[in-house]
């Protein structure tokens, strides 16, 4: 579970990147955080995984402060970053091992993990070489099996569809969807509004660092009163601002 | 052309300048003065012993030499420090695969990168050349001089760097090397180091009065042969002489009409060439193999999260080619070849050493492999190089504490490596007792402990994290020289003090363990607490 309360981040004491944001995900749901470029998706990952300190407000994860208890929250999610362009000399191997060194994953676990995850996104013959040589979309899978190797609670994505394959994407979704079956919690951001559409129990709408709208697909629906796609009421709010 | 001078702005601005880093804009003009002021005395002594020089040398109409030499020099120094850099500009920086979409022609692309290069060297002259030029007018100047000094010190770098250009582009362009990228990188950077020591020698034989001096009693021709290898220069060097009458014009035309075929030449074969080698640069080796079993099982062992932190922080650093060449080979290797080097030079190995081992021995020895050490600035640049990937730091749930501590443990096992390698060098040159080495070992394991977390609390402060090849990361990073600078400082103050206080061996020991101590002490301190606030 994810709680924000009154959270705010400001760049140059002038632009509002995140203006008081309240936002809760509970656990078992899929949650997208949906926004145009720039709207304030990435600043407000970054400041829930610890990455950037928010101006003023409370981060919650699993109930403990990202604030006041950093070490303890960290250990709570994996972040999947929305550059995947990091460690590039280590070998990808290398890299999974180094994570769950970081996470405390015991050997037999991680070994039986980095074999389902290989197969799962057809990893098999990457893992060995080094991620320098790595396709973007492999670079983000890679990053992706960093994150599930030591199955933590949250999963707070940015943008993790970007540059993968059909396969991949499918994989991942059907992923996200077991992770919140089993009763924990997914959050990430995107801008394709069909991803979203497909895959969320509830979304986000942030604009200019505001909340537009938060809830079901089902509650926006009755909100607007029309059936229109998703897209359509995307758009007609954030024109409206 | 017009195309060509935009790019040239915008690569400008791109922080391909010596001066990107992780300041301010004042503290940036503050460190800028602040090299100026250490280059200042080797500046004023190359212009004094010019001017002191050139009476005597005039007296045998030999006062040309000084030009000669000081430009032959000039050339030889960029060409060194150029085709390194020209080679990481023109082909491995990332801006190629931006670059290359663009209806952009190779001589587009590459002039604009060459006038870059040829801005940084204008650094390189200001050292070298400068001094000579203001010394040489001073005492035989007059407008013209002025003038074609002007001129020659804007031209004079396109020779080398264009003539590195041409020999970097055939590399590129025909050799199998570059398949693998970092091992090339890292090959051509051993080479540097190699051609860093010939240069120094050379230096040595053809540059300052002493030398010319020494060359013409000797009858040697080792300028003469220096200068005839670039002809331009001699070209330079008799237009300033003879800046007074005619043929110091002619001598001008003739060294710009090179100039100008030389560049003509370079844009002729970069339209030939440069793609050729460009394209595919970014390409990198993979074997694609399944791991096997018994692979996979030999990987996957449990660490502790301070063992794994620091083998990844020691992988890095020995598979990224700059790293490796200018933190551990430049830290380790360099010292004590250069000592060798600088003690063999000047009579050679005939010439015993036999130091007392007094107090002056050991203070200034201690501080000699202090700062030496020190050059390999790991610690200096820990943060600078986690670059894009600096966010990692903060969401990992590793505590700052525990990262700064691995990143300062790999630099301590490197810089102590260097500080045993000095010492056993030292050992055999110099006959050192063993009570001396055993007091040098433990003052200067306490150092690196010390400088170590100097470093990384200056990083901390002022990492350099926006660079586009990793080479920027530690080459144009002013964190390490501060450092070096401090150990210079604390060193000449505490050996002044032994010395001159004509302290016993034993208390100067102590003296200096004590004032280390305290210091290493300070600056973990500081790393740990004020440091990691910078993290937050």
């Amino acid at each position: 579970m994810i709680e924000i309360i009154n959270l705010n981040k400001s760049y140059n004491k002038t632009t509002k990147a995140v203006n008081n944001l309240n936002l809760t995900i509970n656990d078992g749901e899929i949650f997208g955080f949906l926004g145009h470029n720039g709207a304030g998706k990435t600043t407000t990952l970054k400041m829930i995984t610890g990455i950037l300190n928010k101006d003023s407000g409370y981060i919650g994860i699993n109930g403990i402060d990202i604030t006041q208890n950093p070490l303890e929250a960290k250990k709570q999610f994996g972040y999947v970053p929305d550059n995947p362009d990091i460690f590039l000399r280590l070998k990808g191997i290398e890299y999974l091992n180094f994570m769950a060194d970081i996470y405390d994953v015991d050997s037999n676990l991680r070994k039986e993990r980095i074999q389902s995850l290989t197969e799962r996104f057809d990893m098999s013959t990457a893992l060995g070489d080094k991620i320098q040589s790595y396709s973007h979309g492999m670079r983000q899978k890679i990053i992706i099996m960093g994150v599930l190797i030591h199955s933590p609670s949250t999963w707070i994505l940015d943008e993790p569809m970007t540059g993968l394959d059909p396969k991949s994407s499918f994989t991942l979704k059907q992923m996200m969807r077991e992770h919140a079956d089993s009763g924990k919690t997914v959050f990430f951001s995107t801008h394709v509004l069909e991803v979203a559409e497909k895959l969320c129990d509830r979304v986000g709408i942030i604009n200019k660092g505001k909340l537009l709208f938060c809830g079901t697909l089902k509650e926006m629906r009755e909100h607007f009163k029309t059936n229109e796609s998703l897209e359509k009421m995307f758009l007609e709010m954030t024109e409206h601002e | 052309m017009s195309k060509l001078l935009i790019l040239t702005k915008i690569l400008l601005k791109n922080n391909d300048n010596p001066f990107e880093s992780g300041f301010s804009n004042k503290k940036k003009l503050g460190m800028i003065v602040l090299i100026i002021l250490c280059f200042l005395p080797i500046t004023f002594g190359f212009a004094a012993s010019t001017i002191a020089s050139y009476d005597m040398l005039a007296k045998l109409n030999l006062q040309g030499m000084l030009l000669a030499s000081t430009m032959t020099l000039s050339c030889i120094t960029m060409i060194v420090f150029g085709f390194f850099y020209i080679m990481s500009v023109f082909y491995f920086s990332k801006d190629i695969d931006t670059l290359l979409p663009m209806p952009l022609r190779p001589y587009e692309i590459i002039g604009a990168k060459l006038i870059i290069i040829i801005l940084f060297e204008y650094l390189v002259e200001l050292i070298i050349l400068l001094p000579t030029l203001v010394g040489f007018c001073y005492k035989a100047g007059n407008p013209i001089f002025i003038i074609y000094g002007i001129i020659i010190f804007l031209t004079l770098p396109i020779i080398p760097i264009v003539v590195c250009g041409l020999i970097s582009m055939v590399i590129m362009t025909f050799t199998d090397l570059v398949k693998d990228k970092d091992r090339f990188k890292f090959l051509s950077g051993m080479l540097g180091i190699v051609m860093a020591i010939v240069i120094n020698i050379l230096i040595r034989k053809i540059s300052g009065p002493e030398a010319l001096i020494s060359s013409l009693r000797d009858n040697s021709d080792a300028i003469n042969n220096a200068s005839k290898a670039f002809p331009s220069a001699r070209f330079a060097a008799f237009s300033l002489l003879n800046s007074s009458n005619i043929s110091g014009l002619l001598n001008l035309i003739i060294f710009l009409i090179i100039s100008i075929i030389v560049i003509v030449i370079f844009f002729a074969a970069a339209e030939a060439l440069y793609f050729k080698g460009a394209i595919g640069i970014s390409e990198s080796t993979s074997k694609g193999k399944k791991l096997s079993h018994r692979e996979l099982n030999k990987s996957s062992v449990k660490n502790s999260k301070l063992k794994s932190y620091m083998i990844k922080e020691l992988k890095l650093l020995f598979r990224t080619p700059a790293y490796l060449q200018n933190c551990v080979l430049g830290g380790v290797i360099f010292p004590p070849v250069m000592l060798l080097i600088i003690l063999f030079s000047n009579g050679g190995m005939s010439k015993s050493f036999n130091f007392q081992m007094n107090t002056m021995f050991f203070t200034i020895a201690t501080g000699i492999i202090l700062v030496t050490t020190s050059f390999n600035m790991i610690c200096a640049t820990a943060i600078s190089r986690e670059g894009e990937s600096f966010f990692v730091m903060r969401y990992i749930p590793v505590p700052y504490r525990d990262q700064i501590i691995a990143k300062v443990l790999i630099g301590i096992m490197v810089s102590i490596t260097a500080v045993v390698i000095m010492l056993i060098t030292g050992a055999i040159v110099f006959k050192i007792s063993s009570l001396m080495l055993i007091m040098l070992f433990i003052i200067s394991v306490i150092g690196t402990i010390f400088y170590s977390f100097l470093g990384i609390f200056i990083d901390l402060k002022f990492p350099k994290l926006d660079w586009d090849n990793e080479a920027k990361a530690v080459k144009q990073n002013f964190n390490g020289i501060i450092v070096t600078l401090a150990l210079l400082f604390i060193s000449a103050f505490t050996s002044l003090i032994c010395i001159f206080l004509n302290i016993n061996l034993i208390i100067s020991f102590f003296i200096l363990l004590i004032v280390y101590s305290i210091l290493a002490l300070l600056a973990y301190k500081l790393s740990i607490t004020k440091g990691i606030s910078f993290l937050k």
